[in-house]
């Protein structure tokens, strides 16, 4: 599947803004799934410094620093990416949840691809005895380790109510468990810290989400949206499989990756240090244009 | 005294009388034979030979050099700041110098091995790969920074000082309980209880050949040092600020090594290379000793939401530009789980085992050492195996097994079951016990030993002392200062006169090196707002004195100036507006209530003392202290049967305190940018406090006062009664009150004088030639400066009143713009989400 992606994103400031520094996660990143052709970045105003690195989960990084006081900040992303779908997983034929939690520990990978760096919970994915208890409900003995996390991600996205401005970035996955409402990142934060509670290795997705238009209905401009959903270690000859709690299914080519890390403070797309006196706006507007 | 042989084994006898060391645990003091161990010996006959009653003295003395130093201890999670005097054990610990140098060796040979696994976590990871340990072991850690793996220049080193805790089983010998490589703290603490005990007793100190504790400092600045490219540029030591515990241990190590105390809102990092701002612009910063946790280094990179980090800090480490010591994720050698895999990684790094083990620890992450922990927890210890706590857990450091409660240890056998990797088990440690000196008697209570390790020029050097925490009770596990422990200064024992073979400084305390340096931003702005707030203390205080006594001299009475008064009470905020009833004496009780109201005098005086506590490093103890007494005698409570008599002494004190507060600032404070900065503020503040007095007391045009009864009061608000008294024999007349309290250049109290030393100070910051235009603050203040010196007191209207105060608040502007920070808040952007 082809598409072409746009993203346009800018901050309105109140008072001009004198200083800023921001972190950029916004590019895709080649994978054995995803190919990254033509893509452009704008960034107004021009900053006075700019680099491009790799962190070590393999994302890039666009580090910008902006001097000059400025009461706009946007930024202008467009790429042509091309998505093949991965070799199907039947969830029932992975091995036993049991086994990858002895495996997990027991890795002797140190990369940005080894389980142990997504075993542990993080600020944002502590789990208490509740979360536990979900956990359990779906990883019972001897259950193959994607069969249980599919099931898990379905009964989130069943249970929860899909509510934007009910939970901040700060959102814990404590917090959208009690009020059982989120946005994609917070669901994404439940079925990490669910995973993790019981030694299970869970990783956090950044990405796109290509939305189909209503039957007979043309595609909306700037309808599209940042998306995050989950990716779960099925052991070191399956390796990762990505599964979408906000939708409950198994991620195939209407997925986008961008970034992955072990929560969303990882791969926070925008995010940076700015000087400021006022408030600030914000907008953004995402297109996923399939091409084919 | 101190001196004669005679009857010295005596003396040691009976000062040790009584004392029966704790059973099963080694004591430092007694041998198991119960005679004294000799390397105590001549220790105790020196101090036995002094008498009980000169000893207390001399601990007394120890004891009070640790309070009026102001060598505080801040107790975690109290809101309210609580700070703790360090207590003293008083009894030194002398260790014998050829044990010394075993523990030395042993901590060096430690120090490189932790060096190699730093090295190898954030390069190769073949201890992973290779299987020595699980990788878990080191993802577990939420100081592993993945930013910083696999960007190591070749040559950096990555720790510079280390500490490990040190505690000697029942058979004298000694383990390590656990290593401290993130940002050790207590170095500071530990060269007080050296300075505390060497004052208390110089001649023993000196005769027993006790190690000094400076040159290991002055080799370990000299280190720092040489990894500046400028060699007049400045070594800074990166503080999480006032709130953290031992932020007193950030200022003093700062003082006494020359170092510059920054907080990350000082530092900005340009061009990748790392800048503080100062009130002379951006000036370069090569080396940073840090006391900040790792993970709040750099908003940009590790945790978002730190707010005292530097954005942008690792790539200023990465480009090479910038020296972090200890190099950023350097605390992930702290884990618990990574202790039991350090005699593996020894003989694989090392080929040996080492020579001073740590205490046995099983990671419950493999199902072997889980199940051998499990077996076993009632004769281990049970530990977090990487935070501080687990929450709802284990909320301690490590808790006994045998101790836990059947309800929690069923939760944490399921925890453990679940999420085996969480946890270590631990073998108990009895810890060894040392004399504290309790009431005139000695007992003995268990110790940990601090000992720190750095990284010189001529390679590891250990400190020849140590921080010694001695428990509260007898139980011999956990130490804790937070549980009310106290400190013991640690004496190593040379056999050869140390004096002779040093070129330290004479004294322990003697500060290293001062350099003139650079006066960042923020404690420039601090500096300037303690100068206007403790000028606003005396003005309210002196304010406040007028009204009670003149309310004693003509009860009930409600003349104009005593109107004139209420108003100043209220525009200075002493008392709030429109709530001021009752009689004189029930309003000034109002005027000085603790905490009081958001503008009171005790509101003033906290301002103040907060801004003093941000720049502890550039200030005299002394000063601080009168700050405090400050604060200590104004929130005493009123009683409700105060006199005017109590209210006046009350009032009376304060002001000395602030007196004594101006003149030791005076005396002490060398004339440096940041003594200008007080004065900045001081004369400013005073120049704004009399201009509106000299308006509300004596403008033309104010109607119903009293002309005499006005001006008297004018006189003593502006402290010029005696000045008018020497001038004028006669009755006040109000111009030649106005020209003395306002313009008069030689009244040390009058506008006119204020305005001019705010030029002379401003000149000197300015730092220009006479050729050079003035800048914008200058320029303004010298325009102040002349329109006061050619203004006449016939001239000087309400209106020409209201310009200069307006004019002096645009002068403080234009220094906060010039010279201070910016008042803008750091922010995130929104997330796009």
């Amino acid at each position: 599947m082809r598409y072409k992606l746009l993203l346009r994103s800018s901050y309105r400031y109140s008072a001009p803004v004198q200083f800023a520094r921001h972190a950029l996660r916004l590019l895709p990143h080649g994978t054995a799934t995803q190919r990254v052709g033509a893509e452009r970045l704008r960034i107004e105003p021009e900053p006075y410094q700019r680099c491009e690195l790799v962190d070590f989960f393999g994302n890039r990084v666009v580090q910008i620093a902006i001097e000059k006081p400025h009461s706009v900040f946007a930024i202008e992303f467009a790429a042509d990416v091309e998505v093949y779908s991965g070799g199907i997983v039947d969830p029932q034929a992975t091995p036993p949840w049991e086994w990858i939690r002895a495996a997990a520990v027991e890795s002797r990978d140190p990369g940005p691809l080894g389980p142990a760096h997504y075993l542990h919970p993080g600020p944002h994915t502590a789990a208490d005895d509740d979360l536990v208890g979900f956990a359990r409900t779906f990883m019972t003995p001897g259950r193959p380790i994607i069969a249980g996390a599919f099931e898990m991600a379905v009964a989130i996205q069943r249970e929860f109510d899909y509510a934007p401005g009910t939970t901040t970035v700060g959102t814990t996955a404590l917090a959208a468990w009690a009020l059982h409402q989120g946005v994609c990142q917070d669901f994404a934060h439940v079925m990490l810290a669910a995973l993790r509670a019981i030694g299970l290795p869970a990783a956090y997705v950044s990405g796109l989400l290509r939305t189909k238009p209503p039957e007979g209905k043309p595609r909306l401009e700037g309808a599209d949206a940042m998306h995050a959903w989950v990716s779960v270690w099925a052991g070191e000859s399956i390796g990762w499989i990505d599964i979408d709690p906000t939708n409950g299914l198994l991620v195939g080519s209407d997925h986008i990756r961008i970034a992955v890390g072990r929560e969303y403070s990882d791969v926070a797309p925008i995010d940076g240090v700015i000087v400021v006196s006022g408030d600030q706006t914000h907008t953004v507007a995402v297109d996923v244009i399939p091409l084919d | 005294m101190e001196d004669g042989f005679s009857g010295a084994a005596a003396a040691a006898r009976a000062i040790t009388a009584g004392y029966a060391p704790i059973a099963g645990a080694y004591d430092e003091m007694i041998a198991p034979d119960g005679s004294i161990r000799p390397h105590w010996q001549p220790l105790l006959q020196a101090l036995g030979s002094l008498g009980p009653a000169e000893l207390a003295r001399r601990f007394a003395t120890a004891d009070r050099y640790l309070k009026e130093a102001g060598v505080f201890y801040r107790v975690y999670g109290n809101a309210g700041g609580a700070e703790r005097p360090l207590s003293l054990a008083h009894m030194p610990l002398p260790i014998d110098g050829a044990e010394w140098r075993r523990l030395s060796d042993g901590l060096v040979e430690r120090a490189e091995l932790l060096e190699m696994i730093q090295r190898d976590l954030y390069g190769p990871r073949r201890l992973i790969s290779d299987g020595v340990i699980p990788a878990a072991v080191a993802t577990g850690s939420p100081e592993y920074l993945r930013p910083m793996i696999g960007t190591m220049p070749p040559d950096a080193h990555q720790l510079w000082f280390y500490a490990a805790d040190l505690g000697r089983g029942p058979d004298g010998r000694w383990w390590v309980l656990g290593d401290r490589t993130q940002a050790p703290s207590g170095a500071g603490y530990a060269l007080e209880n050296r300075v505390a005990l060497s004052r208390a007793f110089p001649n023993i100190f000196r005769r027993l050949n006790v190690e000094r504790l400076a040159g290991f400092f002055e080799a370990f600045r000299d280190s720092l040092a040489s990894r500046m490219r400028d060699g007049s540029a400045r070594v800074g030591l990166l503080t999480p600020g006032g709130m953290n515990e031992t932020y007193f241990e950030h200022a003093y190590l700062a003082r006494y090594l020359g170092f510059l105390l920054v907080e990350g809102g000082d530092l900005v990092v340009r061009d990748n290379a790392l800048h503080v701002r100062t009130i002379h612009g951006l000036r370069r910063l090569d080396v940073l000793f840090r006391r900040l946790d790792s993970s709040f280094a750099d908003p940009l990179e590790l945790r978002a939401d730190s707010s005292i980090g530097v954005a942008g800090l690792l790539q200023a480490v990465r480009s090479g530009q910038l020296t972090v010591a200890n190099a950023l994720g350097s605390g992930v050698l702290e884990s618990r789980a990574l202790l039991g895999f350090l005699p593996a990684i020894a003989r694989r790094f090392l080929g040996r085992d080492l020579a001073i083990p740590n205490i046995a620890t099983w990671w419950c992450g493999q199902p072997a050492e889980r199940d051998r922990v499990l077996a076993s927890l009632d004769t281990l210890a049970i530990a977090p195996a990487f935070a501080p706590n687990l929450p709802g857990l284990l909320d301690a450091e490590s808790v006994a097994g045998a101790e836990i409660s059947p309800v929690q240890r069923q939760r944490i056998v399921e925890a453990i079951a679940r999420r085996g990797v969480d946890f270590v088990g631990q073998e108990l440690v009895g810890l060894s016990t040392m004399p504290v000196w309790d009431g005139g008697r000695l007992s003995p209570r268990p110790l940990i030993l601090r000992v720190y390790v750095a990284r010189t020029p001529q390679g590891w050097q250990v400190m020849p002392g140590a921080f010694c925490r001695v428990s509260h009770d007898t139980e011999p596990r956990a130490v804790s200062m937070q549980k009310g422990g106290r400190s013991a200064d640690v004496w190593v024992q040379n056999s050869a006169p140390v004096l002779a073979t040093t070129l330290l400084p004479r004294d322990d305390d003697a500060v290293i090196r001062r350099s003139p340096g650079t006066l960042p931003s923020r404690a420039a702005d601090n500096i300037f707002w303690l100068g206007r707030y403790v000028e606003r203390i005396e003005v309210m205080l002196r304010v406040l004195r007028a009204y009670v006594v003149r309310s004693a001299e003509n009860p009930g009475a409600r003349n104009p100036v005593h109107e004139a008064l209420t108003q100043a009470l209220e525009s200075f905020g002493v008392i709030e507006k429109d709530k001021a009833t009752g009689s004189p004496f029930v309003i000034a009780r109002t005027a000085l209530a603790w905490p009081g109201s958001p503008l009171s005098i005790a509101q003033t005086v906290q301002r103040a003392l907060d801004a003093a506590g941000r720049i502890r490093d550039r200030f005299a103890p002394d000063a601080w202290r009168a700050l405090r007494d400050l604060s200590t005698l104004l929130s005493e409570p009123t009683p409700t049967l105060m006199t005017e008599v109590d209210i006046n002494d009350r009032v009376n004190v304060a002001l000395r305190t602030v007196s004594s507060f101006s003149g030791l600032v005076q005396e002490n404070m060398t004339r440096l940018s940041a003594w200008r900065f007080l004065e900045l503020g001081r004369r400013l503040e005073r120049a704004i406090a009399t201009t509106r007095l000299v308006r509300r007391f004596a403008a033309e045009g104010e109607r119903g006062i009293n002309a005499a009864e006005s001006l008297d009061a004018l006189l003593e608000l502006a402290d010029s009664v005696i000045s008018y008294r020497q001038r004028y024999s006669i009755t006040a007349t109000r111009l030649s009150i106005v020209d003395l309290v306002a313009l008069d250049p030689n009244n040390p109290r009058s506008i006119a004088f204020q305005t001019s030393r705010l030029v002379e100070h401003l000149e000197a910051l300015a730092d220009r030639s006479a050729a050079d235009e003035p800048g914008e603050v200058l320029s303004e203040a010298i325009l102040i400066a002349a329109n006061m010196r050619a203004m006449r007191a016939s001239q000087f209207d309400r209106v020409r009143l209201d310009d200069l105060e307006g004019a002096l608040y645009r002068l403080s502007d234009a220094i906060t713009r010039t010279y201070l920070v910016d008042r803008a808040r750091l922010a995130r952007p929104v997330d796009p989400l």
